[in-house]
């Protein structure tokens, strides 16, 4: 399986992940002292997500066991991403944070990138991984 | 031809009538009713509170509170009577000790709205008073003329006796007298607070009239001129429950001065939301009134924290009381900011060597 169109897709949710939300948690912490709990969980589990991602490309480019289903299963995570973010704009929740909303469309858009290349990077493996088995190793 | 025609005037009758039942739905979607705030209307008429604004400074047991309303009858005949050009308001404090109560300005909020956004964060006329003779459960403390208002300070023992005293307050002052029954539900609130040790209430009278539009009467917004009461409390109290008294939605901002940083859990537990937080350096509030500056004289920063409540008036159950100092709460935001970005390390680790 050729693996470098993967890890070049993951360099870029890296990428798209990394940036926006660590700028978001900078402005975030430091206008205010109190921050929105679920703003702050969901800008905690984007960054989370590009540390996977960063994982998963160490994993992969040393050809590590079980590899190609913790890679899979970050794409799922990244895609969930900006469905959360979706939710709580629609939700309303952040009525109230009317300064933050410009940060939230950002961070929504480019974690909306980040899904849409974890899109093609399952459709890429999915190509590559004929079948289950080939998860395993 | 004749069929296709047939069937596009069809398919057009179909949205337009979806249109006539999905409008009306969307826009009503849009529309709410707010009151608010210990107002007693005469004739019980419903009252929508548009905001409620409040500047609560707090510091070793002293509170010095500047609120004001803004308010807007809703037209709303009662029991198919016809509307009443002008009708009164009295308006009810409760208090726990006895308030020292002074003129204040709208600029003071404007001064504290202007903090928040340097920081950018996200986010009548008075009716004449003369006061009669004093009941058993009614002692009047002091009454004092600031502005347009009479204010009047009562120390109550019974809410019974507050009611009748309220009966002949609004006589005395030629108030239309309010229904006895419409005042029943008032008995029972004014009950708890004096159970609970509020029984000082500070009493103020508003009157409301309407105009005229294209043969409509429409009833202005009328902003009540902010007042300051000055009270002893061992902790941070902004009067709610008497805000229960009202129908339909309410809007409460809340701009809250304190030494120490307050404790979230006293306010989330009541549905406000915190919007502001900040420590900021007392030189910087220093156009606000001067018992304010004074609360502070021996400090150099203090907190400044914006709190609002969007919702029915009726769930106001209880009053705020929030009490100041350290709690767990206050950082739960940088926890579960970092929970997930310290698992993710432990659990890439923890692959990695299982992988390799």
């Amino acid at each position: 399986m050729n693996r470098l169109p993967i890890i070049f897709l993951l360099g870029l949710i890296v990428m798209f992940e990394l940036i926006p939300s660590i700028a978001a948690a900078m402005k975030l912490f430091s206008l205010s002292t109190s921050v929105s709990a679920l703003l702050s969980l969901l800008v905690g589990i984007q960054i989370a997500t590009a540390i996977f991602a960063g994982s998963s490309i160490i994993m992969l480019w040393k050809n590590c066991r079980y590899s190609k289903l913790f890679t899979l299963i970050i794409q799922y995570i990244v895609i969930a991403i900006p469905l959360m973010y979706i939710s709580m704009l629609i939700l309303g929740f952040y009525s109230y944070y009317y300064r933050l909303q410009g940060m939230l469309f950002l961070l929504t858009f480019t974690s909306g990138v980040a899904a849409f290349l974890a899109f093609i990077n399952i459709v890429v493996m999915g190509i590559s991984l004929k079948n289950i088995e080939a998860l395993k190793n | 031809m004749k069929m296709l025609i047939r069937l596009i005037s069809l398919y057009l009758t179909m949205i337009r009538k979806l249109v006539i039942l999905v409008v009306p739905l969307f826009l009503s979607m849009f529309v709410s009713i707010y009151a608010d705030r210990g107002v007693i209307p005469i004739p019980p008429v419903p009252i929508r509170e548009d905001w409620q604004l409040a500047i609560i400074a707090w510091n070793d047991g002293e509170e010095v509170l500047i609120l004001s309303t803004v308010l807007t009858p809703i037209l709303k005949p009662v029991s198919g009577k016809t509307l009443p050009t002008t009708f009164h308001g009295i308006e009810i404090l409760p208090l726990k000790s006895i308030p020292y109560v002074e003129k204040a300005e709208y600029k003071y909020f404007y001064i504290l709205e202007r903090l928040t956004y340097r920081y950018g964060i996200i986010s009548p006329e008075y009716a004449p008073s003369l006061f009669g003779k004093t009941r058993d459960g009614v002692e009047i403390i002091y009454q004092k003329r600031i502005g347009p208002h009479e204010i009047t300070v009562l120390k109550v023992n019974s809410s019974e006796d507050l009611v009748k005293w309220l009966i002949e307050y609004a006589g005395k002052n030629r108030l239309p007298v309010p229904d006895n029954n419409s005042l029943k539900k008032y008995i029972e609130i004014f009950k708890d607070y004096i159970d609970r040790g509020y029984e000082y209430f500070a009493i103020d009278a508003v009157i409301f009239s309407f105009k005229k539009y294209d043969g409509k009467p429409i009833y202005e917004p009328y902003s009540i001129h902010p007042l300051l009461y000055k009270f002893s409390s061992r902790y941070i109290y902004y009067p709610l429950k008497v805000s229960g008294l009202m129908e339909g939605d309410t809007r409460i901002k809340l701009y809250i001065l304190s030494k120490d940083r307050l404790k979230p859990e006293d306010i989330n537990s009541l549905g406000f939301q915190i919007t502001f937080e900040k420590r900021i350096d007392i030189e910087e509030i220093k156009g606000l009134h001067e018992e304010v500056i004074k609360l502070f004289k021996n400090t150099n920063k203090i907190w400044l924290t914006v709190i609002i409540y969007k919702g029915e008036a009726s769930k106001l159950t209880k009053d705020l009381e929030i009490y100041t100092g350290f709690s767990i709460w206050q950082y739960m935001s940088y926890i579960l900011f970092m929970i997930p970005i310290f698992l993710s390390i432990i659990i890439s680790i923890v692959v990695y060597r299982v992988g390799r």
